[in-house]
């Protein structure tokens, strides 16, 4: 019976926690807000499916932190309808990126990113969610997760070059 | 539309496409060799990207022990009625909006505030604090940061007190700040001034006399701050509490015994001039399953202060847990106040949790603050269910802001005085942030025959009410004070580490109308001493050689050394907790100090401790160390460390590490 619930912990509470904490800033709101997700979690029962509850998982902690982030302050951007246009070039660069010298500043730069072009990159690259899931788990239609994640690559891609001059 | 905006080449570099998609981006590819650039110029940024983020740091476990959690909520539902199961569950869902509330409270360091007017200096004869009171009332600080909204306004209303109910503050939690001033929260938490004990020579002084602490406020305190990513004011830091906070492995006293009594000498970590002695005690540990039939007093408050989800739901969480180990040999009462006080429930069975939990789950705060009617009537019903030779205690939950009625500090503490002369004990629960009248919460428990633990989640609650709840309810011997005695011939100069606010005056060790600490049940208590050997230098010492007498301050008088080789004498004098004649024991020490690295694991462990404490307090005896060797000194002396509290340690001093470095 309590088997599928640790399992659940097990692989999820510190991604899930990463996650949270990065939308807060913070650990200590962060690790309440996913040992709540888990209450919720037990309360709800097994899923099915492993992605159905990892998507679950993560939008119910995601709109539990999107709650406080609004009591906080209401002009927070991830919470806002629109977001700040990122530059992004429109040319490819000449200079071919090297590996080495990106993975120094990758994550500096992500952490840079606006919230919700931020939440969404996480959501990707770092949780290995679907632009479906992604949707499901935002509200934004699959089209403008696709269009958002591609510019954060092309903004990083710039950022990139820029930091290495 | 510009081939490198395509979020075809993004969606097909991350695997999103459709096989058909797939095959029909592939072909537009080759026939448009820009597009294949561009696949090309980006991918080694996905692939970083991604390895990248996988790899950012994650944070270590926290979710209650997976399955003890499921455990618990298991037992929840056997053991109860399915009503009773569902309120349960109920309760561990917070409301998410209230819920977080405290962690945003961010604490500017600011201006000192002014004491309140209404905090009375005490009388002189209050020994117990050498640390003169009404010097250090004049001179609390207050960390303060004003900016109206959510909870700031509701202190205000409950702020300062005149006599009459003045409780207009809302009777359900505040929804949201008020719109258009973002941030912070107004901060009027109140610490007791701390001066540090200093170096004493031997010569001047021979007797070092306090009572024994087995707070630990400080510490869950302290870590609050740290959590939030802040230091904690110095005066909040209370060395002893840190380092009671953590249980040593001393061995178990002996037959009839209440307590043992082991001491540790070594070198310091921090100075190669000085030694450092440990003392440690351990009382007597007493199965809860084995206890004696107790008579418990839950009084809460449910003032508009307490209107915060650390604060009253954290309480009800923390009480729930703790009637669970409670049957049919206990009773239960609670008490509440706010503006007005009253006996929500009458004295109840402890087998009766529904009943409890109901009572508790009613409970919802609003109003100003009467803690003296709420404290006579909790005694009052303390006494009426008197049990004799049983468990007779008084659990305060507060954030310790008390501003109607009996609202001076010093009546307060009259007032819990003289009601533990009844034989009733106390325990004050401390929670919440932002409004914490940490002094006062100390005081009425070093008063009240009782122990003070401050709350800051759920994790702590278990600890104190579940895990140390022997030690929490069942006192095995009160007015514990130590006096040491070092022999001149040995000892040049001794420093007491912590204990600032415990000191006696000598003549207080024998008289036993003098009130001292409790031990509980299983409880650990460490004083640390730093000494200097004969002859040694004493770090920075306090006052210039004096002018006009030859040599030492007290050596007109030609004092006789006794020859002997011992350092120094432990003496303890302690009552059981129903008799007013106390026991004397005695405890020599004549061993050489050991090297620092040999010295037991526990001895370095608290050292560690009170190194980060005298940090923490920028102890002008702290200059040589750095928050690294404390990592490193705690780390090596770790231990099995079960239930991670150790650990947990690390983390904070790496917390404060960096909390400094971005200061």
């Amino acid at each position: 019976m309590k088997n599928w619930f640790n399992q659940a912990v097990r692989s999820h509470e510190r991604p899930l926690t990463r996650y949270v904490k990065n939308l807060l800033r913070a650990l200590p709101p962060a690790q309440e807000v996913v040992q709540e997700t888990f209450l919720k979690l037990w309360k709800h029962g097994p899923f099915e499916a492993e992605r159905p509850q990892k998507v679950w998982l993560y939008k119910t902690s995601r709109n539990h932190a999107i709650d406080i982030i609004r009591k906080e302050d209401k002009m927070s951007t991830l919470t806002q309808e629109q977001e700040e246009e990122l530059s992004c070039p429109n040319e490819i660069p000449s200079v071919r990126l090297e590996k080495k010298q990106l993975e120094k500043f990758v994550l500096d730069l992500v952490k840079e990113l606006p919230p919700k072009t931020q939440d969404m990159v996480r959501l990707k690259f770092q949780e290995g969610l679907s632009y479906k899931e992604i949707s499901s788990i935002t509200g934004e239609s699959t089209n403008s997760v696709g269009v958002t994640l591609h510019r954060a690559i092309l903004h990083l891609r710039a950022a990139a070059e820029k930091g290495e001059k | 539309m510009n081939t490198y905006h395509n979020p075809n080449i993004t969606k097909y570099l991350t695997n999103e496409m459709t096989e058909q998609e797939k095959k029909e981006f592939e072909k537009e590819m080759k026939s448009n060799p820009e597009l294949a650039r561009a696949v090309e110029d980006l991918k080694p940024m996905l692939q970083v990207l991604k390895t990248e983020l996988e790899n950012e740091s994650l944070p270590v476990a926290h979710v209650d022990t997976e399955i003890s959690l499921a455990d618990k909520f298991r037992k929840f539902f056997y053991v109860l009625t399915p009503v009773a199961a569902v309120a349960t569950v109920a309760f561990i869902i917070i409301k998410p909006n209230e819920e977080l509330e405290s962690y945003k409270n961010k604490i500017a360091p600011a201006a000192p505030e002014i004491a309140k007017q209404n905090s009375v200096t005490p009388k002189k004869e209050q020994k117990a604090r050498r640390s003169d009171r009404a010097q250090s009332l004049a001179k609390k600080v207050s960390p303060n940061n004003f900016s109206g909204i959510a909870e700031s306004s509701m202190d205000m209303v409950a702020a300062p007190a005149g006599t009459g109910g003045i409780g207009v503050a809302p009777s359900t939690f505040m929804p949201h700040p008020t719109p258009g001033i973002p941030g912070s929260k107004s901060n009027s938490e109140e610490y007791d001034q701390i001066t540090a004990n200093e170096f004493i020579k031997v010569m001047s002084e021979p007797l070092s006399t306090f009572s024994i602490d087995v707070d630990t406020a400080s510490y869950s305190n302290i870590r609050r701050f740290l959590n939030r990513g802040q230091l904690p004011p110095k005066d909040a830091v209370r060395i002893e509490e840190m380092i009671n906070y953590f249980s040593y492995d001393y061995a178990a006293p002996k037959k009839d015994k209440p307590f043992s009594v082991q001491m540790d000498f070594t070198a310091s970590p921090w100075s190669k001039e000085t030694k450092l002695l440990r003392v440690g005690l351990k009382g007597r540990e007493i199965n809860w399953q084995e206890r004696k039939a107790s008579n418990l007093v839950f009084l809460l408050d449910v003032s508009g202060s307490m209107n915060n989800f650390n604060k009253l739901p954290l309480v009800k969480q923390g009480l729930k847990l703790m009637i669970d180990s409670l049957d049919e040999k206990d009773r239960v009462s609670i008490v509440v106040y706010a503006g007005a006080s009253g006996l929500v429930l009458p004295a109840t069975k402890g087998s009766d949790k529904e009943e409890i939990i109901a009572a508790l789950e009613r409970l919802s705060s609003g109003g100003g603050t009467n803690g003296g009617a709420g404290i006579e009537l909790a005694y009052a019903e303390a006494q009426r269910n008197f049990i004799k030779d049983g468990i007779n205690r008084v659990i305060l939950a507060t954030d310790g802001d008390f501003n109607v009625g009996t609202q001076s500090r010093a009546a307060l503490d009259e007032l819990i005085q003289e009601k533990a002369k009844s034989d009733v004990f106390l325990t004050v629960l401390g929670f919440g942030s932002g409004n914490l009248k940490d002094s006062q919460m100390e005081s009425l428990a070093n008063k009240g025959n009782g122990h003070y633990a401050y709350i800051d989640s759920y994790k702590e609650a278990k600890k104190v009410l579940v895990e140390q709840i022997g030690g929490t309810m069942m006192t095995i011997a009160k007015d514990v004070k130590i006096q040491v005695e070092f022999n001149p011939g040995r000892v040049e100069a001794y420093r007491l580490i912590g204990y600032e606010n415990r000191l006696l005056a000598k003549e207080d060790f024998n008289d036993d109308t003098k009130d001292a600490g409790e031990i509980g049940a299983g409880h650990t208590v460490t004083a640390l001493y730093e000494i200097v050997p004969k002859g040694g230098i004493i770090p920075t010492p306090k006052v210039d050689d004096l002018k006009y007498q030859k040599t030492e301050t007290h050596t007109d008088k030609e004092i006789q050394l006794n020859e002997s080789d011992e350092w120094l004498t432990v003496k303890l004098r302690y009552k059981a907790p129903n008799s007013d004649r106390s026991q004397k024991i005695e405890f020599p020490l004549a061993v050489k100090p050991s090297i620092f690295s040999q010295a037991d694991k526990d001895t370095q462990f608290a050292a560690a401790v009170a190194s980060f404490g005298m940090l923490l307090r920028e102890s002008k005896y702290s200059k040589e160390l750095k928050f690294e060797d404390i990592i490193k000194m705690a780390r090596e002396a770790k231990g099995e460390d079960k239930k991670g509290y150790r650990t947990e340690f690390i983390e904070l001093v790496e917390r404060a590490q960096k909390a400094k470095s971005s200061q």
